[in-house]
C-alpha cells in the first residue's frame, strides 16, 4: 500500500475505513514528506471549502421542505390538469387533483391565451422563463403554466384544444382576434394563398386579412404565414409596408417574421406573423396597398422572390385596402415615381426618381428623391461617391446645386452592396430673388477622391456625364403661404432625436434631413443662460434655434426644448447645490420659460417642463422629491407659457422609471398618479416620458420574477421600455386623460463606447451595435403602432462625438449602424423594379395538398423519430439519425399513393407534418431533420409525447389502416405523457404501432457539439417498446446496424402492403 | 407523515413509489429536499431559480419513478436525485448569457433600484459569488460537479453514483479538482491567504 495524495485526501475527507486510517496515521508519524503533503492538501481543502462556502444557501433563503412540497403538489396538479385537458380524457393520475372545475379550466385557458399574446412580444426573454418561478399565489398559476408551455412546441394547438375541452367542443377555428394561430404545421383554410418563394429557402404561403374595409384610426389586422423550406442559417428580417393610393410609403414594419429568428425555424413549420397596421385618421380615401419581403438582417440585402418559378422582384404585393372615411382626399403633391436606368461608369445607376411638384416659387426648394442602385460590377476603386443635382438655365449656367454623398462603406455595416438601392432625398433651396422661368434639373455623380464626374455608360455621347431629369418652372414667391404656422400635432407620432446644442448644428441639421426626422430635442440649461439675476446670454441659443428653425422655408424641423437646471441664486438656501434643483419660487421658473416661449415663438414648438423630477438629483437633494411641488411648478409654467404663446405645446417632465426608495426617488408611476392628485391634469398638453431600455428589447414585457439573476436590470418593471410606456398610458386612461399623447422625450439603448465608462453604464456592454439598431427601429415602430405616442426622441444623435467621456456617449448614434438603418428605413423598401401580384386563386406548387373530405387512400402512416442528442451515436453509419433518415426516405419512396406523416421529438415534439401525399415535400423535410441538443447535454426523450402527436394526426383520418412507426434509442425520460397510456389510446383508435429500438449492444461513441466524446451504453427500454407493440397489434424490432434498420422498414412495409 | 414511513428505508420508499404510493413520494421529497436544494442553490445562487429547479428534479422522480433501479443499498435514489440536480442546475448555469459582475449590479443604481440591507455588503457578497462561479465555470464540468456535490455533503460512494464514475476514481479526481480550485481561488481572492 502506498501513501499517495489520493489516499491522504481520502484520509482528510474521512473516507478511509478504520484499518487504512490507522495505517496512514502510522505512516504519517514517521514521514516528514507525507506530513508536508498532508499540510498542502489540508490547505487546498480549506481553500476549496472557503470558496464553496460562499455559494451555500443562507438560512433565510431556504424554504421549509414541507412548504416546498406543497408548492410542488400545486404545480403537479396544474400540470396534470393541463395534460389531461390536452388528451381530452379523464385524468388517471396517481396524485389527487385539487381542481376539477370547468371554471378553473377556463381560467387557465385565459391565462394561456394572454400568455400567448405576450409570447409574441417576448421571445427573447422567454427562454429564461422555465427557470423563473416564484411559486406563490396566482403567480404560481401563471408561472407553472408558462413553464409547462415552454415544453410544448405546439402551443397554439394546445390552447385551441384547451379551449375546446373547456367550453366549445365543436369549435375548430382560431378566434378572429388572430391570437390563437399555432405553429402546428397547419394553415387556416381561408387564407389568401401567395406561395412566394424567397431565394428558394422561405415560402410565404399566404396571408389572412381580417378586415378589408377599414375606418381610419382602426388597425388593419394582417397575418402572414411563412415557412422554411430548409434549415436556414441566416436571420432574415421581414418588412411589411403600407402604401397610400399615390404609392407613397405610409408605414413600414421591420422585424423577424413572426418574431422568431429564421435561423431557429424548423423546416416546414408554419410561422404565423401577425401585424396590426394602424391607419391614422385623416387619410384620404382610396386603395392602399400592402407589400412585404425579406432581407438579410446583416447586410440588408433583399431576397429575390419567385412565384411559380417566375421572378417577381424583391417585394410582393399582398392586398389592397380600401379606406373609406367619406372625407375629401388631400391633393397628392408628389409625382409618381419614375423608373429609369441611367448608368454611371458601370458603378452606380439612377434606378428611379420622384419629384415633388415641378412648379416652385422662389424662396422655396426643389424636392427630389433619387433611387441610387449600386451596379454589380462596381469596382473597389469607386467606393466613395458624391451625387449632385443642379438647376441649370438655358445658357448652361448652374444657378443652384446640391451635393449629397452616397452611402459610404460603413465599418459595421459593410459597403453599399452591389445591387442594393438607396433612396436619397435632395432639397435644393432657391433663394428669394431666384429668376423666374424654366430650368433643367440635372443629376450626376462624382468620385470623392478624384473629383471626377462619372461618365454615363454605355453612351455614344462620350462627353455626357450629367443626366436630365425634369423641367422645373420657377414662379414668383408666394408670400403668405410660407409663414403659415407649422403643423406640430401633439398626438401624432413622429420621429425625433436629441442633439447637442453645443454640437455641430449645421451638420446635425443635415443629419436630420438625411434621417427624415421631424423633431429635435435640445436641453436648455437655465443657469447657463441666466447665471446671475437678470444677466442673460441668449446668443448661442438664438443661433442654434435659428439654424434649426429657419433653414428652408418648407422643411419643418420642430424643436422641443427641455428646460431645467435653475441657477443657484434662485434656489433655496438649504438645498444641495451639487445636484440640480427647483427654484425657491416656482414663479421664477415660470417667468424664465415664458421668456423662452415668447422669444422663440414660431421657432420652438414644444417645451418640456423640467425632467427626471422624481429623483433627488434633479430636485435639490435627497428627501426633496415632491410631486405636489412639481405640479405647482408645472402649473405656473403652463399658464405663463400659454399667456405669451398659446400654440406652444407644454410637455410634462419625463420621469425616471425607477423603484429606488426614498430619500433617493419615488416610483415614477406613483409620482405621476400623485401629480394628477395634485391637479396637474389641466397644465400639460402631452406627457413626457423617459423610457430607457437598458439591455432589454423594447417589446419585452416584464411580468415578475428575475429572468436572469446574473443581470441586474431585468427583475423590475422599470427596466423595460414597454412596461413603462404602457404603465403611463394606463395612468392617463385612469384619469380620463387618454386624449393626451405620451411623448417619449428620451429613450434609447446604450452601446459601450469606451472601457472607462461610468460603472453604472457598463450594462451597455451587453448591447451590441446590432441590438441598438434593431431595438431602436422596433421602438419607433411600436410607438407608431400604439397610436397614442407623439414624437419619440431617441437619445441621442451626437453626444458620442461631442461628449465622448460622458454617459450620453453610449447612446449616440452618429457613425453607427443605427444611424444607417434609420436613414435607410424606407429607402431599402422602395420598389424600383416591376412586380407581379400573384393570382389569388393560384395553387401553390409546394403547398401541402388541401385536406379533402373524401379520401380514397386506405392507409395513413406516421413515422415517429427520436432526434434527441444520443441519436448522434456512431454505432450506425454515419450515425443513428443519419441512418434512420436514409432508411425512412427509402420507406417513403415505397409508399406511393399513401399518406405518410412525420413527427420528430426529443424532450418535446420538435416537428410534425400531417400525413400527406406530397412525398417530395416530405422527403425534403426528412432530409432537413437535425439533432436536438439541449445546451450541450444530451436532451431528453419524450416517447409518450411523440406517440401522442402521431395518434392525434391519425385519429381524424378515415383510413382503414392506420399505423405508426416509432424509432428511438432511449428510454422515456421526458414529457408528461406515459408511452403506455398513449399506446392505450392508439389501441382504442385502432392504430397499430410498430416500435424500433436502434442501438448496438454495448457502448457506442457519442460525440457532442462541443467536441466532447462519451461512450454510452444503449438505454433502450425494450420492455416498454415491446409492450406498446403488443398492446396495439404491432411488432417490436431491434436494429443494431443500418442494414438491420433497412430490413425492418422493408418488413414493416411488406406487412402493411399485405394488409 | 407518520413515523412509520419516515422510518422506511430509501429502497422501500422507492419500491412503494413505483407501486403508485403517493405518501412515499412525500417521504422521499422531505428526506432529500434540503440537500437537492443546497446543490442547486450553490449552482444558481438564487432562491427562485433554485426552488424551481429543485421542483423539476422531484417532478422527474414523480413522473418516472421506474427509472430508479432498486438495489440493496439506499444510495441509488440519493445518487440519482443528486445527479439530476447537478445536471439540471448546470444546464441552467450554462445557458445564462453572462456572468455576474459587480458592474452590472451597480447598474441598478441607475436608475436606482431595490437594494435591501447595506448595498455595499450586498454587492460585495454578490461579487464573491460571481467569482467563485467563475472559477467553477473555468473548470471541467465533471470536476466542478464533483466539488459542488462533495461540498453539499455527498460521500465518495454517493459521488460515484451521482456522477457515474467508478468508485475507485472518486478520490483521485477529487484531489485533483480541489487542487485546481484552490489554485484558482487563490488568484481570485488574493486577500484571503
Amino acid at each position: 500500500m502506498s501513501l499517495d495524495e489520493t489516499k491522504l485526501n481520502a484520509y482528510l475527507d474521512g473516507e478511509l475505513p478504520t484499518q487504512e486510517r490507522e495505517w496512514v496515521e502510522q505512516h504519517l508519524a514517521s514521514s516528514p514528506q507525507a506530513q508536508a503533503l498532508l499540510a498542502r492538501l489540508r490547505q487546498e481543502a480549506r481553500q476549496t471549502d472557503q470558496g464553496l462556502d460562499i455559494l451555500s444557501p443562507p438560512a433565510e433563503l431556504h424554504s421549509a421542505p414541507v412548504t416546498a412540497l406543497k408548492q410542488l403538489q400545486a404545480r403537479l396538479n396544474l400540470d396534470h390538469q393541463a395534460s389531461s385537458a390536452l388528451r381530452g380524457t379523464p385524468s388517471e393520475n396517481k396524485l389527487p387533483l385539487a381542481w376539477e372545475s370547468p371554471t378553473l379550466l377556463s381560467e387557465i385557458t385565459n391565462v394561456l391565451r394572454s400568455f400567448q399574446i405576450r409570447r409574441r412580444q417576448t421571445m427573447k426573454l422567454l427562454t429564461f422563463k422555465h427557470r423563473l418561478a416564484l411559486m406563490t399565489g396566482l403567480s404560481l398559476v401563471v408561472m407553472a403554466m408558462a413553464a409547462f408551455l415552454i415544453l410544448q412546441p405546439n402551443i397554439g394547438k394546445l390552447i385551441t384544444r384547451l379551449a375546446q375541452s373547456a367550453s366549445r367542443p365543436e369549435t375548430t377555428t382560431a378566434t378572429p382576434s388572430g391570437v390563437v394561430v399555432g405553429n402546428d404545421g397547419q394553415v387556416p383554410e381561408d387564407i389568401t394563398p401567395v406561395s412566394a418563394i424567397f431565394d428558394g429557402k422561405i415560402e410565404l404561403i399566404g396571408y389572412k386579412l381580417l378586415n378589408e374595409t377599414i375606418t381610419p384610426g382602426n388597425p388593419v389586422r394582417l397575418t402572414l404565414y411563412w415557412r422554411g423550406l430548409q434549415p436556414i442559417e441566416e436571420d432574415y428580417t421581414a418588412f411589411v409596408q403600407l402604401f397610400d393610393p399615390e404609392g407613397e410609403i405610409l408605414m413600414g414594419f421591420d422585424g423577424p417574421p413572426g418574431q422568431a429568428p429564421t435561423s431557429e425555424w424548423q423546416p416546414y413549420t408554419v410561422i404565423d406573423d401577425h401585424h396590426d397596421l394602424v391607419m391614422v385618421e385623416g387619410l384620404p380615401s382610396g386603395n392602399y396597398s400592402i407589400r412585404t419581403g425579406l432581407y438579410k438582417s446583416t447586410t440588408h440585402e433583399r431576397l429575390s422572390i419567385r412565384v411559380s418559378e417566375m421572378p417577381v422582384g424583391d417585394s410582393i404585393q399582398l392586398a389592397q385596402i380600401e379606406v373609406n372615411d367619406g372625407a375629401v382626399g388631400m391633393p397628392a403633391e408628389a409625382q409618381q415615381m419614375i423608373t429609369t436606368t441611367i448608368v454611371f461608369d458601370d458603378a452606380v445607376e439612377i434606378a428611379g426618381y420622384q419629384l415633388f411638384t415641378n412648379t416652385i416659387s422662389a424662396g422655396d426648394a426643389v424636392r427630389l428623391k433619387l433611387y441610387w442602385r449600386r451596379r454589380p460590377a462596381a469596382s473597389a476603386a469607386y467606393n466613395s461617391f458624391t451625387s449632385f443635382i443642379q438647376l441649370v438655365d438655358s445658357q448652361g449656367t448652374v444657378l443652384a446645386e446640391k451635393l449629397t454623398p452616397l452611402p459610404m462603406p460603413q465599418a459595421n455595416l459593410g459597403a453599399w452592396l452591389s445591387g442594393q438601392t438607396v433612396e436619397i432625398p435632395y432639397i435644393l433651396p432657391l433663394y428669394e430673388k431666384f429668376p423666374t422661368g424654366e430650368f433643367d434639373l440635372l443629376a450626376g455623380v462624382s468620385t470623392v477622391a478624384q473629383n471626377l464626374h462619372l461618365p454615363i455608360y454605355p453612351d455614344i455621347h462620350q462627353a455626357q456625364n450629367i443626366t436630365f431629369l425634369s423641367r422645373i418652372k420657377v414662379t414668383d414667391q408666394i408670400s403668405p403661404a410660407s409663414s403659415a404656422p407649422r403643423k406640430a400635432a401633439n398626438s401624432h407620432f413622429a420621429y425625433g432625436i436629441q442633439a447637442d446644442p453645443k454640437g455641430d448644428t449645421a451638420a446635425n441639421i443635415e443629419h436630420l434631413v438625411t434621417l427624415r426626422f421631424d423633431w429635435v430635442k435640445l436641453e436648455m440649461s437655465w443657469k447657463e443662460i441666466e447665471p446671475r439675476r437678470g444677466e442673460y446670454d441668449w446668443a448661442q441659443w438664438d443661433e442654434v434655434i435659428g439654424a434649426y428653425a429657419d433653414r428652408v422655408s418648407d422643411v419643418d424641423i420642430n424643436i422641443l426644448l427641455t428646460i431645467s437646471e435653475a441657477p443657484d441664486w434662485v434656489r433655496p438656501a438649504d438645498d444641495d447645490k451639487t445636484v440640480a434643483g427647483f427654484p425657491a419660487d416656482p414663479a421664477q421658473y415660470a417667468g424664465f420659460v415664458a421668456q423662452v416661449a415668447g422669444r422663440y415663438k414660431g421657432q420652438v414648438q414644444a417645451i418640456e417642463i423640467w425632467q427626471e423630477q422624481n429623483v433627488f438629483y434633479e430636485v435639490g437633494g435627497q428627501g426633496r422629491v415632491d410631486p405636489a411641488a412639481y405640479t405647482e411648478l408645472l402649473k405656473q409654467a403652463y399658464i405663463a407659457i400659454k399667456a405669451v404663446n398659446p400654440e406652444m405645446i407644454v410637455v410634462s417632465g419625463g420621469l425616471v422609471p425607477t423603484s429606488a426608495p426614498p430619500p433617493f426617488a419615488m416610483d415614477d408611476v406613483d409620482y405621476l398618479r400623485q401629480m394628477y392628485a395634485s391637479g396637474a391634469q389641466d397644465y400639460f398638453d402631452a406627457l413626457g416620458a423617459h423610457l430607457p431600455g437598458f439591455a432589454n428589447p423594447p417589446d419585452a414585457l416584464y411580468e415578475g420574477g428575475d429572468y436572469d439573476p446574473t443581470r441586474g436590470y431585468d427583475d423590475q418593471r422599470s427596466f423595460f421600455f414597454r412596461n413603462t410606456a404602457e404603465a403611463y398610458r394606463q395612468v392617463l386612461i385612469e384619469n380620463d386623460d387618454e386624449a393626451k399623447a405620451v411623448w417619449p422625450t428620451q429613450f434609447g439603448w446604450p452601446v459601450l463606447r469606451n472601457a472607462e465608462a461610468d460603472p453604472p453604464f457598463t450594462f451597455a456592454e451587453e448591447n451590441s451595435a446590432r441590438d441598438q439598431m434593431e431595438y431602436t427601429v422596433r421602438a419607433y415602430q411600436m410607438g407608431q403602432a400604439w397610436g397614442w405616442v407623439g414624437p419619440m426622441f431617441l437619445s441621442n444623435l451626437d453626444y458620442n462625438i461631442t461628449a465622448p467621456d460622458t454617459q450620453l456617449a453610449h447612446f449616440g448614434i452618429l457613425d453607427t449602424p443605427t444611424y444607417a438603418m434609420l436613414a435607410n428605413r424606407s429607402a431599402g423598401l422602395r420598389q424600383t423594379g416591376q412586380t407581379t401580384q400573384p393570382s389569388r386563386d393560384q395553387q401553390s406548387p409546394s403547398a401541402p395538398p388541401a385536406p379533402t373530405g373524401i379520401t380514397e387512400e386506405n392507409t395513413g402512416i406516421v413515422v415517429v423519430l427520436d432526434i434527441s442528442g444520443s441519436m448522434a451515436a456512431e454505432d450506425f453509419e454515419p450515425n443513428r439519425l443519419g441512418a434512420a433518415k436514409t432508411v425512412i426516405q427509402e420507406f417513403i419512396a415505397g409508399r406511393q399513393g399513401r399518406r405518410v406523416g412525420l413527427v420528430t421529438f426529443a424532450s418535446q415534439v420538435v416537428g410534425q407534418i400531417q400525413p400527406t401525399l406530397d412525398h417530395t415535400m416530405l422527403n425534403g423535410a426528412v432530409q432537413a431533420i437535425q439533432l436536438s441538443w439541449n445546451i450541450g447535454v444530451d436532451s431528453g426523450t419524450a416517447i409518450g409525447l411523440g406517440l401522442d402527436e402521431a395518434i392525434r394526426m391519425l385519429q381524424d383520418s378515415t383510413a382503414q389502416n392506420k399505423i405508426i412507426i416509432l424509432l428511438t434509442d432511449g428510454a422515456n425520460n421526458s414529457g408528461n405523457i406515459e408511452p403506455l397510456a398513449a399506446a392505450q389510446t392508439a389501441k382504442v383508435q385502432g392504430i397499430r404501432v410498430y416500435t424500433i429500438g436502434a442501438a448496438k449492444q454495448g457502448p457506442a461513441r457519442l460525440p457532442f457539439p462541443d467536441g466532447r466524446v462519451e461512450y454510452r451504453d444503449s438505454e433502450i427500454d425494450e420492455e416498454m417498446l415491446k409492450e406498446i407493440a403488443n398492446l396495439t397489434g404491432g411488432l417490436y424490432f431491434r436494429a443494431e446496424d443500418t442494414a438491420g434498420l433497412q430490413e425492418i422498414y422493408k418488413r414493416i412495409g411488406e406487412l402493411e402492403d399485405s394488409q | 407523515l407518520d413515523a412509520e414511513q419516515t422510518a422506511l428505508s430509501n429502497v422501500e420508499l422507492v419500491r412503494q413509489l413505483q407501486a403508485g404510493d403517493e405518501a412515499s413520494f412525500e417521504a422521499l421529497f422531505l428526506r432529500h429536499y434540503e440537500r437537492v436544494y443546497g446543490i442547486v442553490f450553490r449552482l444558481l445562487g438564487n432562491k427562485a431559480d433554485a426552488e424551481d429547479i429543485t421542483q423539476q428534479v422531484f417532478l422527474k422522480l414523480c413522473y418516472s419513478p421506474e427509472r430508479i433501479q432498486v438495489q440493496q443499498e439506499g444510495t441509488n435514489i440519493a445518487g440519482w436525485l443528486y445527479r439530476v440536480a447537478v445536471n439540471e442546475g448546470y444546464n441552467v448555469l450554462r445557458s445564462q448569457r453572462r456572468r455576474a459582475n459587480w458592474h452590472e449590479k451597480l447598474a441598478r443604481l441607475w436608475p436606482f433600484s431595490q437594494l435591501s440591507g447595506d448595498p455595499a455588503r450586498l454587492i460585495e457578497s454578490q461579487d464573491s459569488q460571481a467569482r467563485v462561479r467563475q472559477i467553477l465555470a473555468e473548470m471541467k464540468p465533471r470536476e466542478a460537479k464533483l466539488l459542488l456535490l462533495r461540498h453539499s455533503g455527498l460521500s465518495y460512494k454517493e459521488l460515484a453514483v451521482a456522477l457515474e464514475i467508478a468508485p475507485g476514481s472518486v478520490g483521485s479526481l477529487l484531489t485533483q479538482a480541489k487542487r485546481i480550485f484552490a489554485r484558482k481561488y487563490q488568484s481570485a481572492f488574493p486577500d484571503k491567504e
